[in-house]
């Protein structure tokens, strides 16, 4: 399946940041039509991220609702000043699906079953499963130009929800060393999506 | 001089929610101090941003008219006290914040709806611990097992002054508080409490009292400290 209706305009990251910031504000003013506009916007987005980190529909559902009420009541102090719109969004959406997600299982019991899942299969195919797959081949080439080791690094952190010491443990490095990767993966990344960057 | 080099170093793994709630608590505590760190953040997290692109998946119909209707109630009723704006703190770093307590008085509502206060207190593993208060014995029920614990207040406790809000605090060795959930007039009503988040490295609890909505971290002194073990 491909990306779902309203995930249109999210993929010109300017306009559509402009156009979120607007949202936000009439958000922050309680105006709720603005806030359904707003909904239809970026439920998608959240819903998808949360079911790829949750891997289960119904908490995904629930992360997702809880996300967009936490954005009516919270819009107010969103600051463009301080970063974009979409940016303030998936933070609070991805911060929620992690806290849930590691609220579901004990640290112990995940990393198990993360390194269960690593005997079974190579990392790379177990991170694409079913149709959670990341399918956007735009952002695919950017996770995939910015290369192993910071690859793996990054979607370990990002959509298995670990902390950088579980990530240290799991690929076997020093915790420095994860640490370090996270941040240049992150910043190759951003070269990588910049306009005009490398592919 | 070493402790606050290494604290710099989480930026990267705090902008990805790459750490555990002790160094988020850290973090967020240098956070408003260094603006190397402010400014790092905010950059790895519009990087991040692009991870969660091409994973787009349309939510079921129905959520559309449950969230636009919880929203329609949460704007209709008698005035709600204002949401007092974040102190001291960057906007984003008390919006992160603010996500926190959110969570905690979602993760709250969720967990009363299975009963799980009764499931923790009557845990093969419960341990009891109280603390004479001013307001009267205070006691935390703490389940190894259910990685949860369960506040019991008196009777005595009535409900918060108008526009504040009780906050319980998971207090760990180094003296760093976080936030273990609100607590409303409603939930005060139930008695038992289940506190939101794990007790882990949790070596006491804090009660005080908050502007509504509740803070980032402790504004006032604890009202109770129940010390566990
Ligand atoms: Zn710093």
């Amino acid at each position: 399946m491909g990306p779902a209706q309203g995930a249109g305009p999210l993929l010109s990251p300017t306009d559509s940041n402009v156009e979120l910031s607007l949202l936000l504000r009439r958000v922050a003013a309680q105006d709720q039509s603005a806030f359904a506009d707003l909904y239809d916007q970026v439920s998608p987005r959240i819903y998808g991220l949360a079911l790829r980190v949750l891997r289960n529909p119904s908490m995904a559902e629930e992360v997702t609702q809880e996300v967009l009420l936490q954005v009516w009541r919270e819009a107010r102090t969103f600051d463009p000043a301080r970063g974009s719109a979409l940016a303030w969004l998936m933070t609070i959406a991805h911060r929620r699906a992690v806290d849930r997600v590691r609220s579901e299982e004990a640290q112990s019991a995940r990393l198990h079953r993360y390194e269960a899942r690593q005997e079974a299969v190579p990392y790379d195919s177990t991170a694409e499963e079913g149709e959670m797959r990341i399918e956007a081949s735009r952002v695919r080439r950017a996770i995939d130009a910015v290369g192993e080791p910071h690859r793996t690094t990054l979607l370990l952190a990002y959509f298995e929800g670990l902390t950088h010491r579980e990530v240290a443990e799991r690929t076997q490095v020093p915790l420095g060393t994860a640490k370090t990767r996270i941040r240049d993966g992150l910043l190759k990344m951003r070269t990588a999506m910049a306009p005009g960057g490398e592919q | 001089m070493s402790d606050d080099h290494q604290i710099h170093e989480l930026a990267a793994a705090y902008a990805l929610d790459a750490v555990d709630d002790l160094e988020r608590a850290r973090f967020e505590a240098h956070l408003p101090r260094c603006s190397r760190c402010t400014e790092l953040v905010a950059a790895l997290r519009e990087a991040a941003v692009d991870l969660s692109s091409g994973l787009e998946t349309a939510p079921p119909p129905d959520l559309r008219r449950r969230v636009l209707a919880a929203v329609e109630t949460e704007a209709t009723p008698p005035r709600r006290a204002p949401r007092r704006a974040p102190r001291r703190a960057p906007r984003w770093i008390a919006a992160a914040a603010a996500a926190a307590l959110l969570a905690g008085t979602w993760g709250v509502v969720q967990l009363r709806e299975g009963d799980p206060a009764r499931q923790i207190v009557s845990a093969d593993d419960a341990r009891e611990f109280t603390a004479s208060t001013e307001v009267g014995t205070v006691e935390v029920v703490l389940s190894t097992a259910h990685d949860a614990a369960v506040l019991r207040l008196p009777d005595e406790v009535g409900s918060p002054p108008e526009g504040q809000t009780y906050q319980a605090w998971f207090v760990s060795a180094d003296g760093a508080a976080r936030s273990a959930g609100l607590i409303d007039a409603g939930l005060l009503d139930d008695g038992d409490v289940v506190l939101e988040g794990s007790p882990h490295g949790a070596v006491a609890v804090g009660v005080t009292v908050e502007p509504a909505g509740g803070s980032a971290q402790p504004s006032t002194e604890p009202f109770a400290v129940i010390p566990l073990g």
